[in-house]
C-alpha cells in the first residue's frame, strides 16, 4: 500500500490538472526511488538535454513560426492560395486546407492555426456559400493538418526521442521530414476531394482563373514564397542539417518581418520572442524529464517486458498496429502531442521494432494518429479552441467534425498498413 | 498579471521584473540564432568553424529550457490535462487548481534539490564544457530555474485561479479582427 | 550493469554478452551482468556520473571517451605510434598492466582492454599529402585532444563534432575527412560517402571494460576470479575477431571503390614528423604521465632495434 501511495498522489495531481512536466518528473523520481537509486540520477538525466545534437532546431523553428504568425504572412498566404486554386470547384475550401497545413507545419499545432487562419477563412467560406457545419468542421480539423510536414515540431521531437534510443535502422529528423511528405499529402488530398464534392454546386464561388490577381498575389507573398524551398530544399538536398535549416529560416523570417516588411517593431519582437520561448521552455522541460522517465523504463527493462507480454497475446504485426491505432486515438484525445511523443516513444519503439515495424514508419503512424486526437470528441483540444474562437457549442462542433474525422481516420489506416507510403522516400 | 498586486508600486516592480525576464529570453534566443548562423557562414564561405560554438549553443538551449519554463510558469502556460477541472463548478475548480499548483511546487522543489546534489557531485570531479569552463557552471541554471519555478507555483496556488481557456493566450484572442479575403 | 556507446550487435557487445552468460553459469547466478549498449544510458560523461551515483556499476568505453577520467587511457592513440600489429602486441604486453594500475588508482577495476583497431585517414577528396589534407574539412570527435592536436600540428584546423553528428556532417559537407577504423566506417554508414583512404595506420584505438572498484570488491573472491577469467577470455576473442573484421572491412572498402593511397617512404616520413611534433605538444601539455609514456618509448626502441 505504501508503495502505491505516491503513485496515487501523482494520479490525483494529474486529474486536478497539474503541469505534465511535473507529473512526469514525479513519476521518474518515484520510479528511481523504488529502484533504490540516488535521485540525483534524475537531475543527471535532465541535464542530458544539453547532449542532444541539433536541439537548437526546436527554439529556432518555433521563433520562425511565431514571427510568421505575428506578421501579415497568413493573409498573404490565403490570398496566394486563393489566386492559385480559387477557380477549382471547392477551390476556396481547398485553399483553406492547403493554407492551414502549411501554416501548421511552421507553427506547430498549438491552436494558432485555428485562431489565426480561422479568422480569415471562416468568413470567406461562409460568404462563398458553404454550409456552416462544413466550415466549422473544416477549420477545426485543419487545425492539426500539416503535422506531418517539415518542419513541424512534433516531427522534430519524435526524431530526438527515438533517435537517442539508438535503433537499427536509425531515426533522424531528416528522414522523418522525408517520410511525412506523402502521408501528409494523402490527408490533404482526401480532404480536398471532399471539399470539391461539397463545393460542386457553388456556382457563385467558382470564378475564372485570374492571371493578374495571381501575379499580384505572388508579388505580395514574394518574401514568404522562398520559405518552403529554403526548409525543404535545404534539408532534402542534403545541403543543410535540420538544425541549420532552422537557423537560416529563423534569420530569414526575422529579417523580413522586422527590416524589410517592417510588420514587427522592437517591442513586439521582444514579446513575440519571449512568448515563443515560453512554449519552447514548456516543451523542453517535458523532454528533459521524459529523458529521466524513459531512462527508468530502460533501466527496469519495461519495454522488453511489455513486448514479451504483448507477444503472448498479439501474434501479428497487423493486429499490433490495429491495437496501436485504437490506443493512440484515446491518447491523442487526452494528451497533447508533445507529451504523448515523449512518454510513448521510448515504450513503443522497442516493441514495434520487435514486430518488425520501421521506427520511422512508426513515427508517422504515431503523429497521424495524434493529429486525429486533436479533434476527437469529447475532449480533443482543438474542439475547445474552435468553440472559443467561433463562439459555438462544442457539441455542434463535434457533429460538424464527423465527416472530416472519418476521412482522416481512413487516411490513418492507409498510412498504417501501407508502410511504403512513408518509407518510399527514405529507405 | 501574476502575484503580489498588493500595492501599486509592488506590482510595478513585478512588471519590471517580467519585462527584464522577457528581454533576457529574447537576448538568449538572439545569441543562439547568431551563433548558429555564423557557424554556417564560416563553414560555407571560409571552410572553418568555431570549436566552442556547438557546446555553447547546447548550453544556451538548456538555459532557454529552464528560463522559458520559468516564464511559462509565470503565465500559467504549462501543458496540462485539464479536461476534468473544466467540468467542475467554480469553487471546486479553484481548489483543484491550488492543490495541483502546490503539488507542482513540491515536485519542482525536489528537482532543484537534486540539481544541487548533481552540481556537488560534478565539482568533486569536474568535466569541462569548453577549455577551462567547467560543466557545473552551466548546470547552475537547473537549481536556479527549478527553485524559482517552485516559488512561482507556490504563489500561483495562493493568489490566482486557472485562466478561462488555458490553451489560448490573450495575444491569440486579439487576432480576431482579421479582415476576410475577397472571393 | 554495464553501459556502452558501442551499438548492439557489434563484435564487442556480442562477446561481452557471451562473457556475461558464462559468468552467470560459473557463479551459479550470483553475478548477473546486464548491458546497456548504443548510448541508451547517455554519453561518456553521463555514464561516468551514473557509475558514481550507483545506477551503473561499469562501462565499456574507448580510450578517448575515458580520457576525461584517466589521461593515459588513450595513450595508444598517439599518432603513428605503431607501424603494425606485431608492435602493438609487444607493447601492450608491457603497458596494459600499467594502465590497469592507473585505473585502479582512479577507483576502477579493469576487466579487459581490447584492440578496436587501427584508424586510417578516409576522405571524400583525394588526400595524398599534407597540403591536400589542409584543404579538407577534417572531423575530430568532441573532447578528443589527441586527434585535435595532431591535426593542428599538421596545419589543419579540425572540426570537432559529437560522433552522433558526424554522419550528417559528411552528408552536408560540413566535414569531408575522418580518421576511423575500417569496421567503424562501414558500421556507421560513412563508407557510402567516402572515396579515398590513406594506407598508413594513424592511431590505435582500444576499448576498456571496467567496473566500479567498490562494486567489484563486494563480490566474493571466487566470483571475482570468475568475472575476471570470463572477461579475459572474451577479450582474447574480441582482439582476434576485431583484427580479422578490420582486415575484411578494409578489403570491402576497396571492393566498393574506395581508392587506397600508400604513401612512399618520403611522404611517410613527413607524416611521422607531424606525429612526432604532436607528441611533443601532448607531452608539453602533460596529456600523459611520464612512466607510461617512457615504458612505451623504451619498449618500442627495443623492439625496433631487434628487427
Ligand atoms: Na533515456
Ligand atoms: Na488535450
Amino acid at each position: 500500500m505504501s508503495d502505491l501511495l505516491p503513485w496515487l498522489i501523482v494520479a490525483l495531481l494529474a486529474a486536478l490538472g497539474a503541469p505534465l512536466f511535473a507529473l512526469i518528473a514525479a513519476a521518474a523520481l518515484i520510479g528511481f526511488h523504488a529502484a533504490g537509486y540516488d535521485l540525483t540520477v534524475v537531475a543527471v538525466e535532465f541535464y542530458r538535454l544539453s547532449e542532444l545534437p541539433g536541439l537548437i532546431a526546436i527554439p529556432l523553428f518555433t521563433l520562425a513560426g511565431y514571427l510568421l504568425g505575428e506578421s501579415g504572412a497568413p493573409k498573404r498566404l490565403v490570398r496566394l492560395s486563393n489566386a492559385l486554386l480559387g477557380w477549382l470547384p471547392g477551390g476556396l475550401a481547398i485553399v483553406a486546407l492547403v493554407a492551414c497545413a502549411l501554416f501548421t507545419a511552421f507553427t506547430g499545432a498549438s491552436g494558432v492555426t485555428i485562431v489565426a487562419m480561422g479568422g480569415l477563412l471562416f468568413p470567406a467560406l461562409a460568404h462563398a456559400g458553404y454550409r456552416e457545419r462544413f466550415n466549422l468542421g473544416l477549420i477545426t480539423s485543419s487545425g492539426s493538418l500539416g503535422l506531418l510536414f517539415a518542419p513541424s515540431l512534433p516531427l522534430i521531437l519524435y526524431g530526438f526521442v527515438a533517435g537517442q534510443l539508438g535503433t537499427d535502422p536509425p531515426v533522424t529528423v531528416e528522414s522523418l521530414f522525408l517520410a511525412g511528405l506523402l502521408p501528409g499529402l494523402l490527408m490533404v488530398g482526401l480532404l480536398s476531394l471532399y471539399a470539391m464534392w461539397n463545393g460542386r454546386h457553388l456556382v457563385a464561388e467558382t470564378r475564372k482563373f485570374d492571371a493578374r490577381e495571381l501575379r499580384d498575389a505572388l508579388l505580395d507573398a514574394g518574401w514568404e514564397l522562398p520559405l518552403p524551398f529554403l526548409v525543404l530544399g535545404g534539408i532534402y538536398s542534403g545541403v543543410l542539417a535540420a538544425s541549420e535549416a532552422a537557423a537560416v529560416t529563423a534569420l530569414y523570417v526575422l529579417v523580413v518581418a522586422t527590416l524589410i516588411k517592417r510588420e514587427i517593431g522592437l517591442r513586439k519582437l521582444i514579446d513575440t520572442m519571449s512568448e515563443a520561448m515560453r512554449l519552447v521552455g514548456a516543451i523542453l522541460l517535458i523532454l528533459g524529464v521524459a529523458l529521466a522517465l524513459s531512462n527508468w523504463l530502460v533501466d527496469q527493462e519495461v519495454p522488453s517486458r511489455l513486448f514479451e507480454f504483448l507477444q503472448e497475446h498479439v501474434d501479428s504485426p497487423l493486429a499490433f498496429l490495429l491495437l496501436l491505432n485504437l490506443f493512440l486515438l484515446v491518447v491523442g484525445m487526452l494528451l497533447d502531442v508533445f507529451s504523448a511523443v515523449v512518454i510513448l516513444v521510448p515504450l513503443l519503439v522497442p516493441v514495434a521494432l520487435g514486430y518488425g515495424i520501421d521506427p520511422v514508419h512508426l513515427g508517422i503512424i504515431l503523429l497521424a494518429n495524434l493529429q486525429l486526437g486533436y479533434f476527437t470528441p469529447p475532449v480533443g483540444m482543438n474542439l475547445f479552441i474552435a468553440s472559443y474562437r467561433f463562439d459555438v457549442p462544442v457539441t455542434k462542433l463535434v457533429r460538424s467534425c464527423i465527416p472530416f474525422f472519418l476521412i482522416l481516420a481512413f487516411a490513418v489506416l492507409l498510412i498504417t498498413y501501407w508502410p511504403a507510403l512513408s518509407l518510399a522516400l527514405v529507405r | 498579471m501574476t502575484a503580489a498586486s498588493a500595492t501599486p508600486s509592488a506590482s510595478r516592480w513585478v512588471r519590471l521584473l517580467h519585462r527584464a525576464e522577457d528581454g533576457l529570453l529574447a537576448l538568449m534566443l538572439l545569441a543562439l540564432l547568431l551563433l548558429a548562423v555564423s557557424q554556417i557562414a564560416l563553414r560555407v564561405f571560409f571552410d572553418t568553424g568555431l570549436i566552442w560554438s556547438e557546446p555553447v549553443s547546447r548550453l544556451l538551449v538548456l538555459w532557454l529550457a529552464l528560463l522559458g519554463g520559468l516564464a511559462a510558469t509565470r503565465e500559467g502556460k504549462h501543458i496540462a490535462i485539464d479536461a476534468l477541472p473544466r467540468l467542475l463548478p467554480p469553487l471546486w475548480r479553484r481548489i483543484a487548481w491550488s492543490v495541483s499548483q502546490l503539488g507542482a511546487a513540491a515536485i519542482t522543489g525536489t528537482l532543484a534539490w537534486y540539481s544541487i546534489s548533481m552540481i556537488q557531485l560534478e565539482r568533486e570531479m569536474p568535466t569541462y564544457l569548453v577549455g577551462t569552463l567547467p560543466n557545473w557552471v552551466g548546470m547552475l541554471v537547473l537549481p536556479f530555474g527549478f527553485g524559482l519555478m517552485a516559488l512561482r507555483f507556490l504563489i500561483s496556488s495562493a493568489t490566482h485561479g486557472p485562466a478561462a481557456t488555458p490553451e489560448l493566450s490573450p495575444e491569440l484572442a486579439d487576432l480576431d479582427d482579421n479582415p476576410s479575403v475577397k472571393s | 550493469k554495464i553501459a556502452s556507446l558501442a551499438p548492439d550487435g557489434s563484435t564487442w557487445m556480442n562477446e561481452m554478452r557471451a562473457a556475461g552468460e558464462r559468468i552467470d553459469a560459473a557463479t551459479e547466478g550470483r553475478v548477473k551482468v546486464k548491458f546497456y549498449p548504443g548510448g541508451v544510458m547517455g554519453n561518456d560523461t553521463t555514464v561516468l556520473r551514473k557509475i558514481r551515483l550507483g545506477q551503473l556499476q561499469g562501462a565499456a568505453l574507448t580510450g578517448s571517451e575515458l580520457s576525461i577520467l584517466y589521461k593515459d587511457a588513450q595513450i595508444y592513440s598517439v599518432p603513428f605510434l605503431f607501424r603494425d600489429d606485431a608492435e602493438v602486441d609487444a607493447i601492450r604486453k608491457v603497458v596494459d598492466p600499467m594502465l590497469r594500475e592507473g585505473f585502479t588508482a582512479k577507483g576502477f577495476h579493469v576487466l579487459s582492454i581490447t584492440g578496436v583497431g587501427f584508424a586510417y585517414l578516409m576522405s571524400v577528396p583525394d588526400v595524398r599529402s599534407k597540403t591536400d589534407l589542409q584543404k579538407g574539412k577534417v572531423w575530430v570527435p568532441q573532447n578528443d585532444t589527441i586527434a585535435e592536436i595532431t591535426f593542428r600540428e599538421g596545419g589543419v584546423e579540425p572540426i570537432p563534432l559529437p560522433l552522433s553528428d558526424a554522419f550528417t556532417g559528411l552528408q552536408t559537407g560540413l566535414i569531408d575527412t575522418v580518421a576511423t577504423t575500417p569496421t567503424a566506417a562501414i558500421a556507421l554508414q560513412w563508407h557510402t560517402k567516402l572515396k579515398h583512404l590513406v594506407d598508413m595506420p594513424l592511431s590505435y584505438v582500444v576499448g576498456y571494460v571496467m567496473l566500479d572498484q567498490k562494486a567489484y570488491m563486494k563480490l566474493s573472491e571466487a566470483d571475482r576470479a570468475a568475472v575476471d577469467a570470463e572477461f579475459a577470455k572474451g577479450a582474447a576473442n574480441i582482439d582476434a575477431a576485431n583484427r580479422s573484421d578490420n582486415q575484411k572491412a578494409f578489403e570491402a572498402l576497396q571492393e566498393i571503390g574506395l581508392k587506397v593511397f600508400k604513401p612512399d617512404a618520403e611522404e611517410a616520413a613527413l607524416w611521422r614528423d607531424v606525429g612526432k611534433r604532436a607528441l611533443d605538444k601532448l607531452v608539453a601539455d602533460k596529456a600523459f604521465t611520464a612512466p607510461v609514456l617512457g615504458a612505451i618509448e623504451g619498449q618500442l626502441a627495443k623492439q625496433r632495434a631487434a628487427e
